[in-house]
Formats: C-alpha cells, sequence, structure tokens
C-alpha cells in the first residue's frame, strides 16, 4: 500500500519534473520566507531585492526559491525545515515575528545559515547560525525629510498657509502616520522630522499610530485626522499606499497636504500629492548574503548599510516638490555617503529641553508578559551617544542591526 | 382560488444507490480535474500535467511536507468533529474560529502567568483544563441566548468570531510590550509546551527521524476523537436526542426531550473540542498566540462537515482533499513554474473543486422537483368549479 502510493507520487512528481530543465553543476540553493507577496509593498521590495541579486550572481530561478505568504506562527518553521529538505544552503526571512521560529529551525540545522531579517536578537541568542539583516532607512527617511522641508518651505514663502496650519508657539505642522510605537519607527519618524527642521526651523510634528503595519483604511483615516488637524506634510512609516490617496484627494478639496511616502513610489496613487518615498534596496543586502553563503563564508550576525552602499534611497521626485529639491537632496546624499554626516547630531535636538550626551541601551531581549519584564537573552548595555571630531551623535543600526534610537525628542508629540 | 406553490421545489431523495453515489462522486471529481487542467493550461499558457505535478508535490515531496499536510489535516479535522455534534442538531455554528481563539488564549494565559510556578507536566494539564473550558463556554453563550430567547445562532456564533479576535489581539498587544510582536510564550524555560519526548532512546529517535513529534501527541487525539464522536452519535442518548432536536424540535418536545439543555449541551461539547484545537495551536505548534491563530480553519470546516454529511469519518477524506490541494496550490505558487500561477489565481483550484463537491453533493441528496401535474391540477379545479357553477 504504502509503496504503491510512494510509486504514484514518484510519477507525478517526475511529471512534474519534466520540462523544467536541469541546473546540473550548480547546486547551490537559497530559500526566502516572505510574510506577503508582490501585491504588498514591503515584501515585493524584498521579491525585487531578491530577483535582481540572484541575476546579478548568475542564479537561475530553480536557484532561488520563495515561500510567500507566510504567517509568523509554527508555518514559519515548516517552511524553514522544507526548505532545508530542498537543499537550500541559505534561508532567509523577511518579517520581525519569524525570527523565533527561525532560531528554532536554526538550532537544529547548523550546517544551514540563516537570517532573520529586522530581526533584533541573532548576536545574544547563542545560536551561531542566525543572523539578523536591516538597512540604514532612517538615512534616507532623513532625506525624504528634506523633501518635505523643501516644499514646505516654498509653501510658507508663497503664503499658502494659515494660522491652521501653526500650532500655538507659531511652529508649522506636519503629521507622521506610524505602524507601532517602538524603536523602529520612532528612528524613521525623528529622523524624518529632523530632515523637515534642517531645512524649516520652526516646525512641529503630530503622529498618529495605527497599530498595523499595512491598513490602508486606518492609514488613510489616520492621515485625514492629521491633515484636518493642520499638518501640511503627511510622512509614514506604515506599508500602504492609504495615507497618500487621502493626501490626493484632500488636496483636490482644497487643503495644503503632501505625502512623503514609504517603500514604493506613491506617484501612482498620488501624482499631486506626493513628492517621494523613502525605500529600502534589498538587492545589496541580498547580493552581499547570497555570495557569502555561495562562498561558504559567514554572514555577518548584524548588518545594516545605508547611503554608502546604495541599500537606501528615496524614489523619483514628483512634480509638485519645490524648486532646487533635487540639487538639495544630492547634497544631502553626498554627505551621507561620505559619512562625514550623522542624522542624528545631538547639536540638532533635544529632549525636555536639555542636550543629549549619554544615552545608554540595553541590548537584552526581553520577555515583557511577565512584570516586571524578564531577560530572554543577555544583552549588553551601551553608551550609543558618539563623538566624531568636534560632532557629538547618537548611533544608530551600529551595535546592532534593528533600530535601537528611540528618544523622544522635542517638537514630537503622539496623538494617540 | 388554488394557493399556487413555487412552481419549482428542492425534494430530497430517498434512496440513493450506493452505485450511483460513487459514480456521481468519481465524475465529478474526474470532470473537476478536467477544468482544472485547462485552467492550468490557459492560464499557465505551458504544460499543465507538470503544474498537476508540483499540486501533488505541495503534500507529498518529502518527509517535512507530508507531516506538515498532516498537522494541517488534524487540525482542521479537530476543528471538523467539534462542529459535528451541533450541524447534526441543526445548530449552525459558524463561531468555531473564535471557539479556538478562545481556548488558545486561556492556554496561553496560563503559560505565561503560571510559568515557572507548577511543575511542567502539572502546568500543561491546567492549560488543556482552561483551553477546553474556555472554548466551551464560548460557545454555550450562544447556545444559552438561542434556548431562551431563539435568537438567530448563525449571527451570534458569527459575531462571536469578531469578538474573541478583538480579546485576542488585546492581549497580545500587552503581553508583547515593546517588541515588534509576541515571538514564543517562555521560549527559554518552554514551561508549557507540549512536548512528544517519552524518555525511550528507540522511540525518541525513531519518531525525530522518521515524523515529525510535534504532530504525532494532536494526531492521536483527534483520531481517538473522531472514533468517539461516532460513537457519541451513535450509540449515546446524546447522540439520539440531538438528532432528534435537529429532526424537529417538536417532535423532540413531544417525546419529552429538554430542548434547550441538549442545545446548551452540545454547544458545550462543540466548543470544548475547539478549545482543545485552540490548545494544540498554542502549546504544541506556535507555541504564541495571535488574532489570526487558527488562520480561517473554522469556515473551512464548515465545509467539510456538511459535505461529510456530519459523518466523522468522511470527514477525514474532506479535510484531506482541501488541506491536499491548499499546499498543492501553495507550493505551485511557490515554485514559480508560470508568472500567471501565483497565489491568487491557484486558489482558484480549490475553489473549483469545492464547488464541484458542494453541487454533486447537493445533488445527490437532493433534487429539483416541478411542482407535481401543477397544471393539470388546476385544471381539474377549475373544472369542478364550473361544472358547479354550471349546477347552479
Amino acid at each position: 500500500m504504502k509503496n504503491g502510493l510512494k510509486s504514484i507520487v514518484a510519477l507525478v512528481a517526475m511529471m512534474g519534473l519534466v520540462g523544467c530543465g536541469g541546473n546540473e553543476g550548480a547546486d547551490f540553493k537559497a530559500g526566502f520566507i516572505l510574510v506577503g507577496d508582490e501585491n504588498e509593498g514591503y515584501s515585493e521590495a524584498h521579491i525585487n531585492g531578491i530577483n535582481a541579486a540572484a541575476e546579478k550572481l548568475g542564479l537561475s530561478s530553480s536557484q532561488i526559491i520563495m515561500k510567500k505568504k507566510v504567517e509568523e506562527n509554527d508555518s514559519a518553521k515548516t517552511a524553514a525545515e522544507d526548505l532545508v529538505s530542498s537543499g537550500c544552503s541559505l534561508v532567509v526571512s523577511n518579517s520581525y515575528g519569524h525570527q523565533s521560529y527561525m532560531a528554532d529551525a536554526a538550532k537544529e540545522h547548523e550546517d544551514v545559515q540563516f537570517v532573520a531579517a529586522t530581526g533584533d536578537f541573532a548576536a545574544i541568542s547563542g545560536v551561531s547560525n542566525l543572523n539578523n539583516a536591516f538597512t540604514n532607512v532612517y538615512e534616507a527617511r532623513y532625506v525624504s525629510g528634506i523633501v518635505g522641508g523643501m516644499k514646505l518651505k516654498e509653501l510658507i514663502a508663497s503664503n499658502k498657509l494659515t494660522d491652521a496650519n501653526k500650532d500655538e508657539n507659531g511652529n508649522f505642522k506636519i503629521g507622521y502616520v506610524g505602524a507601532y510605537t517602538y524603536a523602529e519607527v520612532i528612528s524613521g519618524y525623528t529622523a524624518f522630522f529632523l530632515g523637515v527642521q534642517s531645512i524649516v526651523p520652526n516646525v512641529m510634528m503630530e503622529v498618529q499610530f495605527t497599530s498595523s503595519w499595512f491598513d490602508i483604511d486606518k492609514e488613510a483615516a489616520a492621515a485625514e485626522t492629521l491633515i484636518n488637524r493642520g499638518c501640511v506634510i503627511i510622512g509614514q512609516h506604515a506599508d500602504s499606499s492609504g495615507a497618500p490617496s487621502k493626501c490626493e484627494s484632500m488636496l483636490a478639496a482644497g487643503k495644503q497636504c503632501y505625502s512623503v511616502g514609504y517603500n514604493v513610489d506613491m506617484l501612482s496613487v498620488a501624482p499631486n500629492a506626493a513628492l517621494t518615498s523613502a525605500t529600502n534596496n534589498w538587492e545589496v543586502y541580498y547580493e552581499y548574503a547570497l555570495k557569502s553563503a555561495m562562498e561558504g563564508k559567514d554572514i555577518d550576525v548584524d548588518w545594516s548599510r545605508g547611503y554608502s552602499d546604495g541599500a537606501v534611497g528615496i524614489t523619483e521626485l514628483g512634480k509638485s516638490c519645490a524648486a532646487g529639491t533635487a540639487e538639495k537632496v544630492k547634497e544631502v546624499e553626498d554627505a551621507l555617503k561620505a559619512g562625514t554626516f550623522h542624522v542624528f547630531d545631538t547639536s540638532k535636538f533635544t529632549v525636555e529641553g536639555e542636550k543629549v550626551t549619554s544615552n545608554v541601551v540595553d541590548f537584552s531581549y526581553l520577555d515583557f508578559t511577565t512584570t516586571p519584564p524578564t531577560v530572554v537573552y543577555q544583552g549588553e548595555q551601551k553608551e550609543t551617544v558618539k563623538t566624531a571630531g568636534d560632532v557629538s551623535y547618537v548611533e544608530e543600526s551600529v551595535i546592532r542591526s534593528a533600530p535601537y534610537f528611540s528618544l523622544k525628542i522635542d517638537g514630537i508629540t503622539w496623538l494617540n | 382560488m388554488t394557493k399556487k406553490g413555487p412552481l419549482i421545489r428542492i425534494v430530497k431523495r430517498n434512496h440513493v444507490t450506493w452505485k450511483t453515489k460513487f459514480f456521481s462522486y468519481v465524475g465529478t471529481l474526474l470532470g473537476a480535474l478536467v477544468l482544472s487542467v485547462l485552467f492550468l493550461w490557459i492560464v499557465s499558457g505551458k504544460n499543465p500535467f507538470p503544474a498537476l505535478g508540483y499540486i501533488v508535490l505541495g503534500s507529498f515531496e518529502n518527509k517535512i511536507k507530508i507531516w506538515s499536510m498532516l498537522k494541517e489535516l488534524v487540525l482542521l479535522l479537530g476543528i471538523g468533529l467539534a462542529l459535528v455534534p451541533a450541524y447534526k442538531m441543526r445548530f449552525w455554528n459558524i463561531g468555531a474560529q473564535g471557539q479556538v481563539l478562545m481556548g488558545a488564549l486561556m492556554a496561553s494565559m496560563c503559560m505565561i502567568k503560571l510559568a515557572g510556578k507548577v511543575p511542567n507536566a502539572l502546568l500543561v494539564v491546567i492549560e488543556l483544563f482552561a483551553a477546553i473550558t474556555g472554548g466551551a463556554l464560548f460557545a454555550y453563550i450562544p447556545a444559552f441566548f438561542k434556548s431562551k430567547w431563539n435568537t438567530n445562532e448563525t449571527l451570534f456564533t458569527l459575531m462571536m468570531n469578531y469578538i474573541a479576535v478583538f480579546v485576542v489581539t488585546y492581549f497580545t498587544d500587552v503581553w508583547r510590550g515593546s517588541k515588534s510582536s509576541l515571538g514564543t510564550i517562555n521560549p527559554n524555560t518552554e514551561a508549557g509546551w507540549l512536548s512528544f519526548v517519552t524518555g525511550n532512546k528507540t522511540i525518541d529517535t525513531f519518531t525525530k527521524t522518521y515524523m515529525n513529534q510535534q504532530v504525532l501527541i494532536p494526531m492521536v487525539v483527534v483520531i481517538f476523537l473522531m472514533i468517539l464522536m461516532h460513537f457519541y452519535l451513535k450509540y449515546f442518548k446524546h447522540g439520539y436526542e440531538l438528532t432528534v432536536v435537529g429532526d424537529s424540535i417538536s417532535t423532540a418536545r413531544y417525546t419529552g426531550i429538554n430542548v434547550g439543555h441538549v442545545m446548551r449541551r452540545t454547544l458545550f461539547l462543540s466548543g470544548a473540542i475547539c478549545g482543545l484545537i485552540g490548545f494544540f495551536y498554542v502549546s504544541c505548534f506556535d507555541h504564541t498566540i495571535s488574532g489570526s491563530t487558527s488562520g480561517g480553519y473554522g469556515f473551512t470546516a464548515v465545509i467539510v462537515c456538511w459535505l461529510s454529511n456530519f459523518n466523522p469519518f468522511i470527514m477525514v477524506i474532506y479535510s484531506f482533499l482541501i488541506i491536499f490541494l491548499q499546499k498543492g496550490a501553495r507550493n505551485l505558487s511557490n515554485v514559480s513554474y508560470a508568472p500567471a500561477l501565483n497565489e491568487y489565481s491557484t486558489e482558484f483550484l480549490i475553489f473549483l473543486v469545492i464547488i464541484a463537491l458542494l453541487l454533486v453533493t447537493f445533488f445527490v441528496r437532493y433534487r429539483f422537483q416541478v411542482k407535481p401535474n401543477s397544471k393539470k391540477l388546476v385544471r381539474t379545479l377549475t373544472k369542478g368549479l364550473d361544472l358547479e357553477g354550471g349546477a347552479l
């Protein structure tokens, strides 16, 4: 009976392999576990990155196996094991919630390299073949803030803004649609705010959270709230086009509001309101990781790169961008590429009115289900304020790839 | 005048032979297969047979895929079994999703609150008990309302799903703290994790090498449950009572059955099994909880239940078929055989087969009947009237 079943399976399997073409010789395989698919900006960016990197390295499509729409539960581990059994020597997952299951799989398959992208505990977990990766997307957010700032400056100069666009202290208002209240988002919106502020010093920002990474309706509603409160530039750290679409419709209805998006170019949904989007260029990481794995080299436990490696950027500038934006963007991008410029320069912001001179971060991975939270993986406490020459800055994504800048700087208000 | 009934009526078929049934199903499945091949051919523009191969490989390519398929099968079948007694009673419980979630939530809560305070074995038992109670009580609520005030159970249980999702989301938000997601519960101590370790080296090595240890306990429990459910429905007084209530509430009342009591008791049982499955999700597989724990199986199980005509054994076949198609469709899109065969288009195959099965099941059980001799009847009656009129 069992043999009968086996032979049927084998027969069908052979049928399945007919016409697939052989890739004898090249036996390297890599597997990717994705939380979404091409229809969702975040995973789409990963898929594009994977494909571009594979093409560059001359890998055929049969050497790259993608598992899409894998939930953040035990199925992530099953997917990882399945990829290992298919012969993958590199397995990468792209969502934070996959991390625990990747760790489980990594413990059982020590000869395979695992990467939990956007994860945060690889270095302290004691699992030697588990790695984390991220991008310095805060750099791109700073640059996208410059674009927003230039637009704000233009609107102020042309007297398009009214008192409704100012707070009680006369600061111009901008807004931000954030997903959750953790470091990744805080680091991002702070960089965006500092970018705007470098162009328009008297600015303040309101942040509305949606408690979801992808929710078109909630993101649109958050944008609407912010615009109705007088916010002129709407940034976002959430994955849908809800906010740009809302900006477009409210702009058409006579409001002064422009959108700075995330992940993908938003011009298709907001041709007039979209200025630009901050993006990750995952190709850079995937090329590095695939190459390392192919050559049998270890992958960095914590990898995070930004402008200097081309791992982040902004999308094409929209037609509504202010004159001179491209030049200003290039200037800042060049400084970031050269490594001479630091986004979180402590002379540029204050926390409760004070300049930041020390910011010690605990890198432990905690279990918050207990009170007080208990340590799952012990990490070190490290000082993140660094000095280079005569500039002091808060360092980000160096000690650990996942963001850890979580200072609440002055000028930014949470609405919810 | 004569009262006109509907011209076409749905009539239950009485005696359908085993042969007719067999050929109807085989024919339908073959038809669905032909349509699937056509679909694959047209959409992909390539030879459709390799695509069929990938569908089979989705469940059978290797040990991992086989056991992953078995895991899903066990979970879906488990939820299906939970629905059987309720459905047999014609209580349309579509709240399995919420009942599973409640069980899962109770289990997680025990894992979090009692970790380190009680021995692991006891913790697992407490979790199990809490999960079963959680699921059972959550199903009891709509049954209570239905028995007292005859509320609509379909809407009621449906809405309870949303409540469960929000309650679970609330707790996961509290528990995850400042992390992006909850992650696994008790990752270091593994307190409250149900694991298959017998201590016997031979058995443990054997199961680890050839099987998936995680699936073993739930699989045995669900098989046991399936047999138990068969006997419960067929040979126990409870099973008889709920069948009578399902056939006719009035008959049940006349024979002295306390309908409300049977309703509440049955739903309590239904929810308890859902809670048990919730326990498996948390304690055995995911070690975490989220609003999407159990995916859409609470609803898929409804289809399984109806197709199998509430027969626990037949349910295995339909559960397998649905899981097989799901795994196959997913595998087909993952291997990127053709760009057009993505996650969405391949799901159409599942839809195709299920629709075909629903149709054949319907026509095997029922038939359309044009109102019997309606014209003739009308003619006779009018004639009678004429005669009477003539007589006057």
